[in-house]
């Protein structure tokens, strides 16, 4: 698949990627806390206490380029749909637990990885930090799964 | 990824109707299982019905077992669902003996409110459903069995069918087995299923922990008191009385039949039988001889008259007598009448004879107080403060013992005899029972291996040697005890604490006494008393001497006799004032016929005056013995009112407690890096 016009996989819809702002980023998809929760029993059984609706992830984009990110008034609490970056794998038999990226599908032998889309919100509303001299701008934003 | 559910677990979706899957946890080494009641252990509750994350089990003396447990939330259809079980069975398998052993039956006690968590505390008490019946069913036996350890006369009667009633001499509470929920009673010093004891090292390092309490219960003091109406009903024959004069007054307010006395008592009988009589004899006797030489004629040569007797009829006697008097004329004798005026008395004069029945009815207030102190044998043990002796005080009144069954209605003592004696010794086992929970005054606390912990019960003693403690050294009662595991951490535990005891670990020596009534061998108690005599009761660890009581009475003995009653009794003439100093009437006689004497030289002139005298005198006697008025007067000992109080009080030795902590050794092992070589205490340097 080429890359988009912004020289950059992601997407973020509701906030968008200017051009040279997002090249070599890098993505983290993490599960948030409140995924794990294991007690163990006396009997020494570790049972998943976590709400099924605890299956979220959260996501730090960070990235060093030329442009800054479109981060003018995005503060916490955004709601943006993310293509990611990151992919996800999952068996070739089982059925997807995103939303697939349409064409990013790989199939590797019994696996098939995607990259998902994600409605996340931003938890962290995008740090800039700028390099006069060589102009390169550092940026990092935190989002997690709505 | 399927739910597991291992072979063991028989229950899955249909043990919680469907709601939530998964059933319990894999089953071992510890083992729930949801139960009906009176569901005895077996195999079938070798399951775990629940997920099961972190337990407690724990009890202190007097309460119930309780177990607390957090679960994974089985969801609305499980712990509410209509027809649940409520109790359980909680057991594990003992890696030594290889058994799958229960720690615990019990019920639930409330329903978590915290429902919508993941996870959910769940209370279990091991409480038998019958245990009201059972405290119930236990303390009739003691009372069954009575004294000393139960005395009625000092129960309130509002709670002589509280169970809790029982325990006030007995030094025990109730307890209720974890296991079998059996509800006995147990010593608050010495377990009576034996001892836990560990030895140097099976205690963990850390968490042993020795606590001082507050200054421990070196006294109690006893004022106890019973009353009694003294009360007797009985007749007391006064005797006869005899009397003489006016008695008219007398005869009407002498007591009549049926009537009543002040100072309690009545009249049974009374008579009173009277006659009127002449009161005076008199005697008048006239001698006369005429001694002239040369007796003119008429002369009166010789009379001899006497009258002796009582005045009959109206009290007027008249006699004529006659005289020889010389007529001077012819110097013939003559007779010549002499009529005597009869003397008149007043009316009432007579003689009477009574008698007199009293009945009483004796209604006193009586009452008994008793007091002693007794002392517990105690270590010395610091105080904070002025090492003030802490002292608890009872003060009780019993019952009226009279009504109560226990006395005789005219006793003068309850505590004398030998039903009172035993009352002694229960109010001396109340001050033990006190003494006891009060001397218990080292708390020793220390942590140890679950598989220890498990043999934790309320009714056993456990002993720890350990260098660090005074005297290397502690045993005492379980007060409470834990044992605890956390899936999480993989920490299982357990701990106790034992009350300890600070006695001297003496014992009571019984010795006879002196006998103070009587030579020994006479009679025997009550009747013989003894000085000095210490007589052990109890569990032998305490002793006392019987009292030697003398009633404060007023010597009244029931039946009562005229003797004890009487305080005076005395018959009283009054002579009413009288014309004693008045002349007499001027007639006193009257001469009927014949000459008057006209000569008072006249030897009938001096007959006559010898006449006039002695009716005088005796008319002088019958007035004054007219005019004197009868009393009679009696005072009695009042029995109706009056309030009697003997107090006494009980030598008793001290309570012997058994030297369970020893604060007075002078060894103390230090901790690991104070004790230098050759066991001496390095002190600490300041770097």
């Amino acid at each position: 698949m080429p890359l988009p016009a912004e020289k950059t996989l992601l997407v973020l819809d509701g906030m968008g990627v200017p051009l040279y702002s997002a090249r070599g980023l890098t993505q983290t998809l993490t599960p948030i806390q409140g995924q794990s929760v294991v007690r163990r029993t006396i009997n020494g059984t570790p049972r998943d206490l976590s709400l099924p609706v605890a299956k979220k992830y959260d996501s730090t984009i960070s990235c060093t380029d030329l442009a800054p990110p479109a981060s003018d008034n995005i503060w916490a609490g955004r709601i943006v749909v993310v293509h990611c970056v990151a992919e996800l794998s999952r068996a070739l038999a089982a059925s997807p637990s995103r939303q697939v990226v349409p064409g990013s599908e790989i199939t590797e032998g019994n696996f098939v990885r995607y990259r998902p889309i994600l409605t996340m919100m931003i938890v962290e509303a995008p740090s800039l930090t700028m390099e006069e001299y060589t102009a390169r701008r550092s940026w990092s934003m935190k989002l997690t799964e709505v | 990824m399927p739910t597991i559910l291992p072979p063991s677990n028989q229950f899955g979706d249909a043990f919680y109707g469907g709601a939530v899957t998964g059933g319990g946890d894999v089953a071992g080494p510890f083992y729930f299982a949801w139960i009906n009641a009176g569901e005895a252990f077996g195999p079938q509750h070798h399951v775990m019905h629940e997920f099961i994350f972190s337990f407690e089990l724990d009890q202190s003396e007097g309460n119930f077992a309780s177990l607390n447990i957090e679960i994974e939330n089985p969801g609305v259809g499980g712990l509410l669902r209509p027809g649940r079980k409520l109790r359980c069975w909680f057991a594990w398998f003992n890696p030594e003996t290889e058994e799958i052993e229960p720690l615990f039956t019990g019920r639930l006690v409330a329903v978590p409110t915290n429902l919508q968590s993941r996870v959910v505390s769940l209370q279990f008490t091991a409480q038998p459903d019958d245990f009201d019946a059972a405290k119930a069913e236990i303390a009739a036996e003691i009372r069954a069995y009575g004294l000393p350890y139960w005395d009625p006369v000092f129960v309130d009667e509002s709670h002589e069918e509280d169970p809790d009633a029982v325990l006030e001499a007995i030094p025990k509470l109730w307890h209720v087995d974890r296991l079998t929920l059996e509800t006995t009673l147990s010593d608050i010093l010495v377990g009576e299923d034996g001892v836990v004891a560990f030895e140097e090292g099976e205690a963990f390092d850390d968490g042993l922990d020795v606590q001082l309490n507050d200054a421990p219960l070196d006294a109690v003091e006893v004022d106890a008191t019973v009353t009694w109406k003294q009360s007797h009903v009985g007749t007391i024959d006064m005797g006869g009385y005899f009397f003489e004069g006016r008695i008219d007054g007398l005869a009407s307010e002498w007591p009549k039949p049926g009537g009543s006395l002040s100072g309690g008592y009545s009249v049974v009988s009374a008579s009173f039988v009277g006659y009127r009589i002449n009161l005076t004899q008199v005697n008048i006797t006239y001698v006369y001889e005429n001694k002239e030489k040369e007796p003119t004629d008429g002369d009166l040569m010789s009379h001899n008259e006497s009258y002796s007797g009582v005045p009959r009829g109206d009290l007027r006697f008249a006699t004529r007598t006659k005289v020889t008097q010389a007529n001077p004329e012819d110097g013939q004798g003559y007779e010549v009448d002499l009529a005597r005026v009869g003397i008149s008395v007043g009316q009432g004069l007579g003689r009477a004879k009574a008698s007199l029945v009293l009945g009483y009815g004796a209604n006193r207030d009586w009452e008994e107080r008793l007091t002693f102190t007794v002392h517990s044998d105690l270590q010395p043990v610091l105080r904070a403060g002025n090492d003030a002796r802490v002292t608890e005080r009872i003060v009780i009144s019993g019952r009226d013992v009279v009504e109560f069954g226990l006395l005789g209605s005219t006793a003068t003592s309850y505590f004398r005899w030998p039903r009172g004696d035993v009352s002694v010794r229960h109010l001396i086992l109340r001050a033990v029972a006190r003494l006891k929970l009060g001397g218990r005054v080292v708390n020793v606390t220390w942590g140890c291996t679950f598989a220890r912990a498990t043999e934790f019960t309320c009714r056993k003693s456990a002993a720890l040697a350990d260098k660090r403690l005074q005297g290397g050294y502690a045993i005492g009662k379980i007060i409470a005890y834990k044992m605890a595991g956390n899936g999480d951490s993989g920490v299982f535990d357990g701990s106790v604490t034992i009350g300890c005891t600070v006695g001297l670990g003496n014992a009571i020596v019984e010795v006879a006494g002196d006998p103070t009534y009587v030579e020994e061998g006479y009679v025997t108690r009550p009747y013989q008393m003894y000085e000095n005599s210490v007589i052990a009761i109890g569990a032998n660890d305490v002793g006392y001497s019987p009292p030697i009581i003398v009633p404060n009475d007023d010597g009244l003995i029931f039946p009562l006799t005229k003797r004890q009653v009487v305080l005076r009794e005395q018959t009283i003439k009054e002579a009413l004032p009288g014309p004693e100093d008045q002349e007499p009437p001027s007639t006193v006689f009257e001469v009927i016929g014949g000459p008057q004497p006209e000569q008072t030289n006249r030897p009938g002139a001096q007959i006559d005056a010898l006449i006039a005298k002695a009716e005088v005198e005796a008319q002088r006697a019958a007035e004054r013995a007219g005019r004197d008025i009868v009393y009679f007067e009696m005072e009695l000992k009042a029995i109706d009112k009056g309030k009697f109080t003997t107090e006494s009080t009980v030598k008793v030795q001290n309570l012997v407690l058994p030297k369970q902590y020893d604060l007075t050794t002078a060894e103390v092992a230090l901790l690991p890096g104070l004790v230098g070589p050759g066991d001496q205490f390095l002190p600490p340097t300041v770097s």
